[in-house]
């Protein structure tokens, strides 16, 4: 007895130290699983369109669901249980391509898939039906009154019956919608409100008890909603005298809550006066449950609104402040405009998604990808490129204050340009990105992200190791343009240059010019503490007699020239910025 | 004089790369010289006719700089002879080419440019446009030019063909008429771009100090150029409207990505937003139109198609008439 008593609490002591050793490793790691879909052949560079996560269906206990446009052109379906359905096989078969843009609605396990089809002469919209496991898709179209524009988006009243509404140009410009019993449409009709296309990018169906399905749409006069029952009407917003002119409207949510933004400004300096009006309304037919204004001293044109959030809040992309901004030596000037992403929440001022950061705190080109919130948090994913080759990264934002970010992959490991976030539960979201394999190939991954333990956890090579490396590089590179070793010169030629500049390519070129270089020096600065260097060269070179077939004189074969240019350190080496014409670098940051 | 002809197998080279000509173009223009931060540009000239006397005129800024510096300008004459091949390098050290064939003299012109090209920092690129015409007689004459811009360095090149001018007389060569974008015209502008490949616009502002003709040889340097996207629209190939309101403006000549680039996201004819955050019409191309917004002003509109893996292309968007 005594021994199985020891026996018992010797396991149940292993069992404790293997608890708490995974406990402190996943308290360090802001990483709680990955899960990496192979069977998945999401089309190449899927734009934001081309992807959508079903929010209601990704849990943390492994299941994940998504609707996304695969590299046949078809519509594909990855339910909870893991298998990917193609919801358009027949059309598919039938017209190959011409497939757009996907929204959905969840009902009763019920699943509303809308897509839209342009392969002249057929210009539908598409509704799907199917369910949860995607069992027997079945499809019907809409649209016949014309020519569907933009993006379909669907909602339901959760007894069965759907509003589908989308921008249509068969009579002019104007907005369409159907409204179907399952899946039998009932009525269609086009609104005509617009009088240029860019009054289209608005219009969301939406649905409330009281009122039943309504539409929401502007013309260039006003932001308007349309009861669909009876067809009664009634204004939301007045664009006053410039109309919708230097405005970006943006009209949010499905059911239950409306959330209106309309933010103006007076000119696209980056400098300029932005203002927001944010509306938002339980029932858009009666008066809005607030009404807020704010004012901004910078900005840019577009921004993306937060919708689950508590009171009215966004993202854009904004320089650092004016007074900030001016550069205060040729280093700094060298180094160019700094933009961020940043966040706002009502009214208060903006703030980075990068806020406290003071390590290569001069580059930022920051690009908004995706961001999912709850009432008191929002995950934001960027395309971040301080370490000049761009790069997901996240932060997380709680109370209006940045709490977290870090990056998704391991420095220098390239992500493409795509992401898309669901929130899964408390601190936890889950971020859907493209991982890039060594041999070029990419794989959509899912990882659950804890923004509570969101860091950088990697460590860059210092200042002075960079400055020791550059002088190293840059003998080097100057040796080899007098050896004329091809190889060695184009190693340190950017990544970017390399992908489209292939080494053949390059080799056959420096064939061609048969050129001598007699000498060649560089002397280079890093700049400030960036992973940006400028480096100056001299050097002395023979041209042939004839250069590409044409005759040089003898007494100007022989020449003297000098270059400036970025240099910049990337995977342990720093790299010449190639240009691809002259003053055009191919690689940007 | 001491003259040599021309070997005809020359001249078949120069036809077969696309030298010849339908009509007799008694003044060109090479739209794209480069010089400087490691480019420089290798110019050949052919004078297929029995002229003496040719006027070479630049006008060229720093690249990267503020759009909206004024150019800078050199201009000279040299001597020729006919059937006179040439070739010189232009690098910012050297800017009149010399006669290979033992002309000698400068056909009655300055022994050295009236303004030497001369730029501030030898080391950073410049670029700008050439002119050449037969300085001393209004129609006569049939020139052609082709040029090699090159980085030493990168061991990259790309050639270009000259573009023909109305010529009307002596120092007065002018871009055809119908093919001058003046304030509210429009031009197309198409790019199909394959992924990542960015094409660039390059403007040239071609309005002299009277603001009566577009004189490419008195192209006033602080020209202001202004190009709008018209009502802001465009389309991309899977046909989608897109719209966002980029525009480009700049003095005497202009480059710019088709796309704006992501640290300045509205620089370029098309907002960073509406080219990479979701659309199409980087990886596709598209069309838009172009309409010249400022007034007075003639703008020669030439598209630049610049990707490593084949080379790059200088190509007007205009329309440009052959006359006699």
């Amino acid at each position: 007895m005594k021994r199985v008593l020891a026996f018992l609490f010797f396991i149940a002591g292993v069992t404790l130290s293997v608890f708490l050793i995974l406990y402190k490793n996943r308290h360090e790691n802001y990483v709680i699983s990955l899960r990496e879909f192979v069977d998945v052949k999401i089309k190449t560079n899927p734009l934001s369109d081309d992807f959508l996560a079903i929010k209601e269906l990704n849990k943390g206990n492994g299941s994940y669901a998504f609707l996304y446009y695969g590299d046949d052109n078809g519509l594909y379906y990855h339910n909870p249980k893991g298998e990917n359905i193609i919801l358009n096989k027949p059309l598919l078969d039938k017209y190959r391509n011409g497939f757009a843009f996907v929204d959905y609605e969840l009902e009763n396990k019920g699943l509303y898939v809308v897509q839209w089809l342009r392969n002249p002469p057929v210009k539908r919209i598409i509704l799907i039906k199917t369910n949860i496991d995607g069992t027997n898709p079945k499809y019907v179209l809409m649209g016949d009154v014309g020519e569907p524009l933009g993006k379909p988006k669907i909602v339901g009243d959760g007894k069965g019956n759907f509003l589908v509404a989308w921008a249509d140009e068969s009579q002019g410009y104007g907005v369409a919608y159907a409204l179907l019993k399952g899946d039998k449409v009932e009525k269609q009709e086009i609104i005509r409100p617009a009088i240029a296309f860019a009054n289209l990018e608005v219009y969301t169906p939406f649905y409330n008890q009281e009122e039943g399905f309504m539409l929401v749409y502007t013309n260039d006069k006003e932001i308007r909603v349309r009861r669909i029952s009876d067809g009664q009407e009634k204004v939301l917003y007045s664009f006053g005298p410039s109309g919708i002119q230097n405005k970006s409207v943006h009209v949010l949510g499905k059911k239950d809550r409306l959330d209106v933004y309309v933010w103006s400004y007076d000119s696209l300096d980056p400098y300029a006066n932005y203002r927001l009006t944010y509306l938002s309304y339980k029932n858009p037919m009666a008066e809005p449950l607030e009404k807020k204004e704010a004012s901004y001293d910078r900005g840019t044109p577009n921004i993306m609104p937060i919708y689950d959030y508590r009171g009215f809040a966004f993202f854009t992309s904004a320089l650092p402040e004016k007074n900030k901004n001016v550069p205060k030596d040729e280093d700094e000037k060298l180094l160019g405009k700094r933009i961020n992403v940043v966040f706002s929440a009502e009214g208060k001022g903006y703030v980075r998604a990068v806020e406290g950061d003071k390590f290569n705190d001069y580059t930022y080109s920051q690009l908004y990808l995706a961001h999912a919130s709850t009432r008191d948090s929002v995950m934001v994913v960027f395309l971040d490129r301080r370490y000049i080759l761009p790069q997901i990264w996240m932060s997380y934002i709680r109370d209006g204050k940045v709490v977290g970010y870090g990056p998704i992959e391991k420095p220098w490991v390239e992500t493409p340009v795509f992401g898309s976030v669901v929130h899964v539960k408390d601190s936890i979201y889950r971020v859907y990105y493209l991982h890039k394999k060594q041999d070029g190939r990419t794989v959509l991954r899912a990882v659950d992200i804890d923004g509570e333990k969101l860091h950088n956890p990697y460590p860059y090579p210092s200042l002075s190791e960079r400055e020791k490396r550059l002088k190293e590089d840059l003998e080097r590179f100057s040796q080899c343009q007098v050896k004329n070793d091809l190889e060695c010169i184009y190693s340190y030629f950017d990544p970017v240059a390399q992908q489209k500049y292939p080494f053949g390519t390059f080799k056959q070129n420096a064939e061609n010019f048969k050129v001598e270089i007699k000498e060649y020096t560089c002397k280079g600065k890093v700049l400030k503490d960036s992973f940006i260097a400028w480096v100056q060269c001299e050097y002395t070179y023979k041209l042939p007699p004839r250069f590409m077939g044409i005759e040089i004189r003898e007494q100007d074969r022989q020449r003297k020239d000098k270059s400036s240019g970025y240099w910049v350190y990337i995977k342990d080496q720093w790299r010449m910025v190639f240009q691809s014409f002259p003053g055009m670098n191919l690689i940007q940051w | 004089m001491k003259k040599k002809a021309i070997a005809a197998s020359a001249l078949t080279a120069m036809a077969l790369f696309g030298a010849s000509q339908q009509a007799k173009a008694s003044a060109v223009m090479v739209p794209a010289v480069a010089f400087g931060g490691g480019w420089a540009t290798l110019v050949s000239i052919v004078n297929k006719q029995g002229v003496n006397s040719l006027h070479l005129a630049y006008n060229y800024k720093q690249i990267g700089g503020p759009a909206s510096a004024s150019c800078l300008h050199a201009d000279g004459t040299m001597s020729t002879s006919a059937n006179d091949l040439t070739s010189f390098i232009v690098d910012g050290s050297t800017d009149r080419p010399v006669p290979l064939y033992g002309d000698t003299g400068y056909g009655g012109g300055p022994a050295s440019f009236a303004v030497a090209l001369a730029p501030a920092n030898i080391g950073l690129p410049h670029l700008g446009f050439l002119a050449i015409e037969n300085s001393t007689s209004a129609t006569g004459g049939d020139l052609v030019a082709e040029a090699i811009v090159y980085n030493l360095s990168q061991r990259f090149l790309f050639s270009q063909r000259s573009i023909d001018l109305n010529h009307t007389s002596a120092g007065s060569a002018t871009i055809p008429l119908t093919s001058t974008l003046t304030s509210g015209t429009t031009t197309t502008f198409i790019s199909f771009a394959p992924g990542d490949s960015n094409p660039l616009i390059y403007a040239i502002g071609a309005h002299d100090t009277t603001g009566t003709q577009v004189n490419v040889f008195n192209t006033n340097y602080n020209a202001v150029i202004g190009l709008s996207k018209n009502n802001n629209t465009l389309y991309d190939r899977k046909e989608l409207p897109l719209s966002d309101s980029a525009s480009l403006t700049g003095t005497c000549i202009v480059i710019q990505s088709i796309c704006a680039p992501q640290n300045t996201p509205t620089t370029g004819l098309v907002s960073y937003n509406t080219c990479y955050g979701g659309t199409a019409f980087k990886n596709v191309g598209g069309w838009f139109d172009l309409i010249n917004t400022v007034a007075s002003t003639g703008t020669l509109v030439l598209k630049v198609e610049s990707n490593p893996s084949y080379g790059s292309a200088v190509t007007p968007l205009h329309r440009l008439d052959y006359s006699r």
